[in-house]
């Protein structure tokens, strides 16, 4: 999955293994994650319940899908959540004053990209770094939720029909589709064109992808676009399943779209990935927190699963570039 | 780990942002305080001003402020503060106000200046948060735990003809207020209903979202789920929701703790069978009565007839609780009399 491919006589034995490792050990914890919930609930593979965590996963699915490019070109944002809750709040009270769903809809990505292009310019024009800014505008959009919140529950139903997971094709919810669509749209900018390869050149390396004469700048501010957009849509599905905004609304999600990535497998230090895994990763946060609800175990062994994974998968990750260092492999 | 570093420096960040706003000005209602013609004037600090919950405290109030014959003020900060909230009570004090109560956000960063307050000859009441610590008079208390609790499975006994399975939607693990009320609810399902099980165990949530996803799965895994009790006034509306997109209204009961207006399109709909609370207007009616008696040296009864309220009200002399009397249920009936 890197940028470059990596051949030559000095890849050790062990890097061989530990690289395999790397890449199965998402598809092998998901087949495992699946098998053992399917033993214990016999309700766990039913369709009615596979769509409903589908559809509960859809605002972190598009959420990470967006993270991951970020995180790509080694940055981080961990104002996702709130900024979703915060747009959210906005689309509610815009739906409840009979605002038509399109309209909406528009106002729902405009706000993200606003939102996405303020955490882009803090940490692509000033330089902050990507975890300060993102704190620091986290705490800015709780405080203005909970501001217009002042507790007053906006209830609204869903923006349009399709981003709700009542609408469905075959049985499918067609806000799948939409997610599905997203994730398939990214892969192909970032493996098939020159600004997807410039994505994976920032992260492996930023000078040499300066040197190459890359417009570092431009590219890290369209990443942080291309994910305020996709919070705009997470916004919308958000509304759409709870149907009401209140002062904590979407706040865990910041925090779940970054798991996903990692757990997915793309290198939190950047260079390495894809939105493929993340969306594994999706998957397999989301199959974990119902799985152990239907198979009676009470909800404390959902953190301490997702923590494991966590720090197996970034364990796994910081071996691999520890090994190449030492073998003197190009990441 | 990064996560721990993202929660201190998120911490740190959140606190520098409320220190900032602390220079939010308070917001009073009423009359102003200069207005002193002799008569009794008390008063109550809110922990916010200007919404809806404390409105209808205040709508209370005044409403026995004009049957008792006192002059009325609530004031309150303007965004949820503590601090500010001490300042407002030492301004009221020195204001000469003949009694004051308080519903504190921090019940021991209040006490001294409660302390102070009583030295200078002012009474202080806490209401519907209590500082059990502190010197004040008397706490007037909306209704016990251990009532709203049983209150509440009442209501899903009530729904559900007093068998089949039930599932509890909480909030933070660590809320003494939610868990004491869990406890009692299961108490009373002990005692009056055998046929009730419950299933799942107490299910801990953060926001609406959570509680959403819960109560699908707890649909999920137990088909035959007759009622939730939905516990924090987030899960109120994740739990009504659930129901509704699961097209389970009529078949799953749902009762909770939600005000009348969080649970008001769950209620219109049936995914809501009731919601158990107190009426705040009826508290905010009581204390000021309480602080009346306070000002003019009446100790309070183990049962006072309070005009313009229903029930007899009981003092608990040991712990100095005024109790507002049952909890209040809210039902698709009535619950739009009610703005809070």
């Amino acid at each position: 999955m890197s940028a470059v491919t990596v051949t030559g006589p000095s890849r050790s034995p062990a890097l061989v293994a530990l690289e395999r490792v790397q890449s199965l050990l998402l598809p092998a914890l998901l087949i495992g994650e699946v098998i053992v919930f399917a033993l214990l609930s016999s309700r766990f593979l039913s369709a009615d319940n596979l769509v409903n965590v589908a559809v509960n996963a859809a605002d972190i699915a598009l959420i990470a899908a967006g993270l991951t490019v970020v995180v790509l070109m080694g940055g981080i944002d961990v104002s996702t959540g709130y900024a979703v809750g915060l747009i959210s709040w906005f689309l509610a009270t815009l739906m409840s004053s009979g605002t038509p769903g399109a309209l909406t809809l528009i106002v729902a990505l405009i706000g993200g990209a606003l939102l996405g292009l303020l955490n882009g310019l803090l940490t692509a024009r000033l330089s902050i770094p990507s975890i300060v800014a993102t704190l620091g505008t986290s705490a800015l959009f709780q405080t203005a939720l909970f501001a217009l919140w002042n507790r007053r529950d906006v209830f609204s139903g869903p923006v349009l029909p399709f981003l709700s997971g009542s609408e469905r094709a075959a049985g499918v919810p067609l806000m799948l589709l939409v997610v599905l669509v997203v994730y398939a749209a990214l892969h192909l900018v970032l493996v098939g064109t020159r600004v997807g390869r410039s994505v994976f050149a920032i992260g492996s390396n930023v000078e040499a992808a300066r040197l190459a004469g890359i417009d570092v700048r431009r590219v890290r501010l369209l990443g942080s676009l291309v994910l305020g957009l996709l919070v705009g849509l997470a916004a919308c599905t958000y509304l759409a399943r709870v149907g009401v905004v209140q002062a904590s609304s979407g706040g865990e999600l910041s925090l779940l779209a970054i798991a996903s990535v990692v757990v997915g497998g793309t290198s939190i230090l950047g260079g390495e990935g894809s939105v493929l895994r993340t969306l594994g990763g999706v998957v397999f946060i989301a199959l974990l927190e119902n799985g152990i609800v239907l198979a009676g175990v009470p909800s404390l062994w959902n953190g301490l699963l997702v923590g494991c994974v966590i720090l197996l998968a970034v364990g796994v990750n910081g071996a691999v570039v520890l090994l190449r260092r030492r073998s003197g492999v190009a990441e | 780990m990064k996560r721990s570093v993202v929660a201190t420096a998120s911490l740190a960040i959140t606190v520098l942002l409320a220190s900032g706003c602390s220079e939010t000005q308070s917001s009073t209602t009423g009359e102003s305080a200069a207005a002193n013609d002799g008569g009794t004037r008390v008063a109550f600090v809110s922990q916010v001003e200007g919404i809806p919950y404390f409105n209808g405290f205040d709508a209370g109030a005044q409403r026995a402020a004009e049957e008792f014959g006192v002059e009325y003020e609530q004031a309150g900060p303007a965004t949820v503060d503590a601090t500010e909230q001490v300042r407002i009570l030492d301004n009221l004090v020195s204001q000469g106000f003949d009694a004051i109560a308080i519903s504190p956000l921090d019940p021991t960063s209040i006490n001294s200046s409660i302390t102070r307050a009583q030295d200078d000859g002012v009474q202080i009441a806490t209401s519907d948060a209590d500082a059990p610590d502190s010197d004040r008079s008397v706490f007037v208390s909306q209704a016990s735990d251990e009532q709203l609790g049983a209150t509440v499975m009442d209501q899903l006994a009530d729904a559900t003809g007093g068998t089949g399975q039930y599932g509890i939607i909480s909030g933070s693990a660590d809320s003494a207020t939610f868990n004491a009320w869990i406890d009692a609810a299961e108490a009373q399902a002990a005692a009056e209903y055998p046929d009730m099980e419950l299933v799942g165990g107490i299910r801990y949530t953060t926001d609406t979202a959570q509680a959403l996803e819960e109560a699908q799965n707890l649909m999920t895994a137990y088909p035959d789920l007759a009622g939730i009790i939905a516990v924090p006034s987030t899960a109120v509306p994740g739990v009504g929701q659930a129901v509704t997109t699961a097209d389970k209204i009529g078949t799953v009961a749902v009762t909770g703790f939600g005000s009348p207006q969080t649970a008001a399109p769950f209620l219109e709909s049936g995914a809501m069978t009731s919601t158990v609370l107190w009426n705040v207007e009826d508290l905010g009616y009581l204390t000021v009565w309480a602080l009346a008696q306070l000002v003019e040296g009446n100790e309070f009864a183990a049962e006072n007839e309070v005009p313009g309220l229903d029930e007899p009200v009981t003092y608990d002399e040991a712990t100095g609780i005024l109790l507002l009397g049952e909890p209040s249920v809210f039902t698709a009936e009535n619950y739009a009399d009610y703005d809070f």
